[in-house]
């Protein structure tokens, strides 16, 4: 009986504690920091997506809350000034965030223009330290692995380089990433992680900034070096590829067989009866 | 001397009606589930036929059984290295139309249609898709010489029979045939055993039963190929390989098997044999011609002061050893050499023995000139103008061993590797009783003709009389002498069983539970 008070006791504790932790991050600064800063800057210029300050003069609240929660429901349903910002940045959609409540949308708001007013001092952007293209390729590829244990990155994107293998289809291409994003966005967003895949995959294993750096040092000398528009030539080969590969099996195999047992021993008398329409 | 146990079978094939009651009991008590529908344990086969499977003794398509080369034997279609290349994909597999595949009917069609315009038929459906078929064909499609241009004829058995031969056999008054009952032959080489990568199938030490352990089966299907008899099979539902398992459960509770018990006919006899395991590998090395020789070779007689002495040394019960002095099987296959294993040219040293069918001539077909009787026939009466008659009079009661309907060919390649003459001193000795129990029941046959037969044939009136009695009047402890299991021996080798005294019986179900 002493050691279930004892149990109930820390249990108490601990959740006491967990929702402590849990107000102090629904800050207007944690939620920033949590959802919108790999994006998002306040005062220092575009990122990923625009700059947030004084956002609550452009639009009016109504259409911001609808708009963080699922900004592709925003943009789908015809209005107009969510189409142009959806063209204006690459199209690169927005992800939903249907955990935030209204209350921590309003928090979160009073945040941004708190720091519009005194504009600059969220910085979101953090300088990278120099980055080499050689290990950033060898990175990007997996050939090295991240510090961390993360997966490489052409597990779920491709870049159009020559003398690789073809990345993964999950994840946009990302040959031309940098003339879509700019470097700081690219940066932004393996560090900040705003897409839930990554965010997944990354949460437990973070890149590490020199990393980042590399990685970006790489994409940048990809992105001067590849062709304007890429041709995606990696379905073709790999069809082709695997339909000659497939053919060659079968012929050895066969040949290898040769003398194997082909069909029911009675298939003669099998072919002469008469079926069933 | 290794001395070993086996439980062994004879087929008395003279006294086979072809009713398929063991095939029936069989399927009833183990091969009634899903995935084992296509399975017959027990099946019965009419020869001349293909058989179930079809062509099964055709091993240049099957590839089972041992092959011999430099006076060592291999396995035809697996072993270490054919088995390992092949284990992905085995070039000899029976498919299931080589079976059959099981149908069953649409009965509730027939009651439950709504009404219309057509009497509602029950169609067939598959077991394995459940979907209607067209029927190909059954696990005895062939019986009683059903289809003969496309069964009887490819018999594989009729390779080495001439054309002409071959026609006598199908004409119509000189038509025969008989039943083969097949099951595992539990053989003392088994190709199945050695054939398997898991090491699923073993042969049990007391009484020489193969088994597939259900637990080890991986499915790689190397059984299936290597018997030669096709009598290993594969559950597409569980994954694994099954076979006859002997009603081993049956016989250690004193029962003989089901498909045994079962028997219209009462042709099965089972009982023990004991053999020498030293020299299994030689027997099973033996010529082609002496391989029924080594085969009986190594088959020991349970009088024998030695045998007895090594047998007891071997841990074989004195119960064992009686049941192999009793041992029905012993009298038929050694004392009598009367039974013989099934196509002995497989190898597999097979312990199902067969007595095989004397199918005596009881009549001839004559040519004669019928026109006296039909011009006394009635003007309007239909006048047939065939003149040859089917003449059940023969000079002798059953004629002689060349009169016989089949060619000597045929028998001896199915049961002595081609070796006429191991069938005609078997035929000799079975005639020889015939012609004895003739003269003592009925009495038209001469002391001296009948004691001619018997002379000729090697036996004596005492034997002849012993064969008769087993053949046509025996009880069923003189046709089953089964052994006591010796189950708890049995158990007391692999476990101490003072570790689960008190563990069952009255007292507590679980542990109590002490300290902390």
């Amino acid at each position: 009986m002493k050691s279930l008070f004892r149990n109930l006791f820390i249990t108490a504790v601990f959740i006491g504690a967990g929702q402590l932790t849990a107000f102090s991050q629904s800050g207007g600064d944690a939620i920033f920091k949590a959802n919108c800063s790999a994006c998002h800057t306040i005062g220092k210029g575009k990122l990923v997506g625009p700059d947030l300050s004084n956002v609550e003069n452009r639009r009016p609240k109504q259409w911001i809350v609808s708009f963080i929660k699922s900004s592709q429901t925003v943009v789908k349903s015809g209005d107009k000034y969510a189409d142009s910002l959806f063209k204006a940045f690459n199209q690169m959609p927005m992800p939903d965030h249907p955990n935030l409540t209204n209350a921590q949308i309003d928090e979160l708001l009073a945040y941004i223009t708190k720091q519009s007013s005194s504009a600059g001092t969220a910085t979101a952007i953090t300088e990278l330290p120099p980055g080499n293209a050689e290990t950033g390729r060898l990175l990007f590829l997996g050939d090295v692995r991240f510090a961390n244990r993360g997966a490489a990155c052409n597990s779920c994107h491709n870049v159009d380089i020559k003398g690789s293998l073809s990345g993964g289809a999950l994840g946009k291409d990302l040959t031309h990433a940098i003339t879509r994003l700019s470097a700081s966005g690219v940066a932004a967003i393996v560090s900040g992680l705003p897409f839930p895949q990554m965010k997944e995959t990354y949460t437990a294993h973070p890149v590490k900034p020199q990393e980042i750096a590399d990685i970006v040092a790489f994409l940048t000398t990809v992105d001067k070096q590849a062709p304007a528009n890429p041709t995606n030539t990696v379905g073709a080969y790999l069809l082709f590829g695997g339909a000659a590969g497939l053919t060659i099996l079968a012929i050895l195999y066969s040949l290898f067989w040769i003398k194997r047992k082909k069909g029911p021993v009675n298939i003669r008398i099998f072919n002469r009866q008469l079926k069933s329409a | 001397m290794d001395v070993r146990s086996q439980i062994a079978m004879v087929f008395h094939l003279d006294k086979c009606i072809g009713c398929h009651t063991c095939s029936i009991a069989c399927k009833n008590i183990w091969t009634d589930r899903k995935g084992a529908e296509y399975m017959w344990w027990n099946n019965v086969e009419t020869k001349p036929g293909t058989g179930y499977p079809s062509k099964w003794e055709d091993q240049e398509i099957y590839k089972g059984g041992w092959g011999k080369r430099n006076g060592k034997i291999h396995l035809k279609g697996a072993g270490k290295r054919r088995g390992l290349v092949n284990i992905f994909y085995n070039p000899n597999l029976p498919v299931i139309d080589d079976y059959y595949e099981p149908f069953t009917y649409k009965y509730l069609d027939l009651i439950e249609s709504p009404q219309g315009d057509d009497q509602p038929t029950a169609r067939p459906v598959s077991l394995i898709t459940g979907k209607p078929i067209d029927i190909k064909m059954g696990p005895n499609w062939d019986d009683d010489l059903g289809g003969t241009p496309d069964y009887a004829r490819n018999d594989p058995n009729m390779k080495n029979i001439t054309p002409e031969e071959q026609e006598v056999m199908f004409q119509l008054e000189k038509m025969a045939m008989f039943y083969l009952p097949r099951i595992c032959n539990h053989c003392l080489n088994p190709a199945c055993v050695a054939s398997c990568p898991s090491g699923a199938i073993y042969k049990r030490g007391e009484d020489g039963i193969v088994l597939i352990n259900q637990q080890v089966c991986r499915a790689w299907r190397m059984c299936v190929t290597a018997c030669p008899y096709k009598k290993s099979y594969f559950n597409w539902h569980t994954g694994k390989s099954e076979k006859c398992i002997l009603c081993y459960p049956r016989l250690e509770a004193g029962l003989a098997p089901a498909c045994m018990h079962s028997c219209v006919g009462r042709i099965r006899y089972l009982g023990v044999l004991l053999y020498d395991a030293d020299r299994i590998e030689e027997a099973a090395s033996a010529d082609d011609k002496d391989l029924i020789k080594s085969q009986m070779d190594i088959i020991l007689d349970p009088f024998d002061e030695d045998v007895i002495k090594a047998a007891k040394e071997n841990g074989i019960a004195d119960s064992t050893l009686h049941a192999a002095q009793a041992s029905p099987i012993y009298k038929f296959v050694k004392q009598w050499g009367l039974a013989l294993p099934l196509h002995p040219e497989f190898r597999t040293l097979p312990m199902l023995f067969y007595i095989p069918p004397l199918l005596p001539v009881m009549a001839s077909v004559k040519k004669v000139d019928n026109t006296t009787e039909a011009d006394k026939k009635a003007p309007l009466a239909k006048k047939w103008n065939n003149d040859w008659i089917y003449d059940t009079s023969t000079e002798e009661l059953w004629g002689k061993l060349e009169q016989i309907r089949f060619p000597l060919k045929y028998i001896a390649s199915l049961f002595s590797a081609g070796d006429e003459d191991v069938i005609k001193e078997v035929w000799k000795k079975l005639m020889a009783v015939r012609i004895h129990r003739r003269r003592v029941t009925v009495g038209d046959i001469t002391n001296e003709k009948a004691d001619n037969t018997l002379s000729e044939a090697g036996i004596n009136a005492e034997m002849a009389d012993a064969i008769y009695a087993l053949t046509s009047l025996p009880k069923f402890e003189e046709r089953f002498v089964i052994p006591a299991a010796h189950r708890e021996q049995a158990i007391e080798m692999m476990d101490f069983t003072g570790d689960t005294k008190g563990a069952t019986g009255f007292g507590f179900k679980s542990k109590v539970k002490r300290g902390v």
